[in-house]
């Protein structure tokens, strides 16, 4: 246990060293692109992973990450706030859309679930298309500003690439640092209880409606928070950038990662999200391939590449079985 | 009063189907009820009112004097009120310590600060948890399995381990739905001690089950069931005299309720 313990203290350290120097190894304005959105989908991930952690997959998601992008977008062009007001109102807005609606959608379960919340994502995202004056309809919002840290005369533009990767590198250390402190607490715990047997789980004093409306509030301000990110970022967001297709990246990253090991949905979003820049060399196979790599990863590891040394130990396991019982 | 449950009037009906019905009786602290009745008579839709899993129709349930009727099982846990399955339901994938961990759930009252920074109050919590989940665990003897992943026990550890889970929880009042189904003689023995030595720490308990020589030698008093309908009270020793007893259970020429 000591050298897995001082092992992984070593990739750990190794990552972090190599996400703060990303940008000065590689400073070219596409490969900061990519480790920006890279950032706002670990976000995206992590933050759904909670609610995952119940056994639910929730498509409503983009939903709340658009919520947070429009929210943050007009109180600084509408409104007049400054950037510093509007990022955290763009995670608390979601965060009270997801308290209203939460305790009636987590009444439901399975199959039930997914079209709930997949057609209530599309409804919230309707209503951004149907507002012509006040989100601007399909067209969405554009010349949004860039992010400004501080108040009024005291604050800074994060008007490059750079100051914005160190910014909303930020503030997905302090979400993960959050979701993985959570998941590790009895918080979690409790979670996966729900996940494995709600009933038991309710018998043991376990509110599992109280759990799971809190998981989804706490994940839908963490990805309205990203939200807000993306449109100071992109300066134009548009409702087409929070459909279902989003939400089932998000679970992808969950799902190729392992959605019950602390660092899997990390380890998704890192993998798949530079996956198709990669797989270029044949763009017609892209999606082809990509679609490959995932369900070669489901098919051989099913608790997904977080758990790789449960995938050894398994196999490992299978073979003494294998001597003992003589095949 | 000294009632510690009483049950008031109480029908439950799926669709058409009248699952209980017009259903009164009480219990008093430190005693065993046994809840028999022959196949679908309603035996465990009446555990399942109890815990809060299905609310009645009609009528009431009191506990401690408190009107619980509709609450929900995670509140009556905390109240006090436990309850075990008919099949083993476990948290399969998980050890034989964590299942027993995730009863005592309720006994750590942590908030949020004390999850997202581990504090000494979590901690503390947790150690005192896994102590509570070690003493029950040492009570029923699977002290020595804490390790095993529960979905490769043995059947009747897994009975046992459903117990335990439902002890750590720190029930008044125990409900087991046929605890010694499924079980082999010894088994059997063993779990009919195990529930005596639980009755004696002042455990109240609610026992359903299909064994009547189990049920004879263990409850104090009997509620007999047909029908959703309560078609005797009393002592094992009465209850085994009972004429409409005997027919219930070996068909007398009535096919429906009694009027």
């Amino acid at each position: 246990m000591g050298y897995l313990r001082s092992w992984k203290g070593i990739l750990l350290g190794g990552l972090a060293v190599f996400v703060v120097l990303w940008p000065l190894l590689y400073p070219e304005k596409f490969y900061l692109h990519v480790g920006i959105l890279l950032l706002i989908h670990v976000i995206g991930a992590i933050s759904l992973n909670l609610i995952m952690r119940t056994g639910l997959l929730s498509f409503i998601h983009p939903a709340f990450m658009g919520i947070g992008a429009y929210t943050s977008a007009l109180l600084v062009m509408r409104a007049g706030l400054p950037f510093a007001i509007a990022f955290p109102l763009a995670g608390i807005v979601p965060g009270i859309v997801s308290l209203i609606v939460g305790p009636i959608l987590l009444r439901l379960k399975g199959v039930y679930f997914v079209l709930i919340t997949f057609v209530s994502g599309e409804v919230i995202r309707l209503v951004f298309v149907n507002n012509q004056s006040l989100f601007g309809g399909s067209n969405g919002i554009y010349d949004i500003p860039s992010a400004r840290l501080g108040f009024f005369n005291l604050s800074f533009e994060l008007s490059t690439k750079i100051s914005v990767y160190y910014f909303t590198l930020a503030v997905t250390l302090i979400i993960c640092a959050a979701c993985i402190s959570l998941i590790k607490s009895e918080f979690g715990r409790a979670l996966n209880t729900i996940n494995e047997n709600d009933i038991l789980a309710e018998c043991t004093g376990v509110n599992t409606l109280k759990y799971k409306t809190f998981a989804f509030i706490l994940g839908a301000i963490m990805v309205g928070l990203a939200g807000s990110i993306y449109a100071h970022y992109t300066r134009y967001i548009a409702p087409i950038d929070f459909t279902w297709r989003l939400g089932l990246d998000f679970i992808a990253y969950n799902v190729l990662g392992g959605i019950f090991a602390a660092w899997g949905p990390i380890i998704g979003t890192v993998i798949l999200v530079p996956l198709p820049e990669f797989l270029r060399g044949a763009v017609q196979y892209q999606w082809i391939l990509y679609s490959i790599i995932i369900i070669l990863v489901i098919r051989f590891m099913p608790e997904g590449l977080a758990s790789v040394h449960y995938t050894i130990a398994r196999i490992k396991r299978l073979g003494k079985v294998g001597t003992a019982q003589g095949l | 009063m000294n009632k510690l449950l009483e049950v008031s009037d109480i029908s439950k009906r799926f669709g058409g189907v009248t699952a209980i019905r017009n259903l009164t009786f009480s219990l008093e602290k430190g005693e065993i009820l046994g809840i028999i009745g022959p196949n679908g008579s309603g035996k465990t839709t009446l555990i399942n009112l109890i815990s809060g899993i299905y609310e009645p129709n009609q009528g009431r349930v009191f506990y401690k004097g408190q009107n619980i009727t509709g609450l929900k099982p995670n509140r009556l846990v905390r109240l006090g009120l436990a309850r075990t399955f008919q099949a083993t339901v476990l948290y399969s994938e998980a050890t034989v310590l964590e299942n027993a961990l995730r009863g005592t759930h309720l006994i750590m009252e942590s908030g949020l600060f004390d999850f997202l920074f581990h504090t000494k109050n979590a901690r503390q919590g947790e150690k005192q948890a896994i102590e509570k989940a070690m003493e029950y665990l040492t009570f029923v003897g699977l002290d020595k399995v804490l390790d095993q992943q529960v979905k490769n026990l043995p059947y009747g550890y897994q009975k046992f381990l459903g117990v335990v889970v439902a002890l750590a929880t720190g029930p008044d009042l125990l409900m087991l739905d046929e605890p010694a189904a499924g079980l082999n003689m010894e088994e059997a023995l063993e779990i009919k001690k195990a529930i005596e030595k639980i009755n004696d720490r002042g455990i109240t308990l609610i026992l359903v089950d299909h064994n009547m020589r189990f049920m004879m030698s263990l409850c104090h008093r009997m509620v007999v069931l047909n029908y959703g309908e309560k078609i005797a009270e009393g002592d094992p020793q009465t209850i085994k005299k009972d004429e409409r007893v005997i027919k219930a259970y070996l068909g007398g020429g009535h096919n429906g309720p009694h009027h």
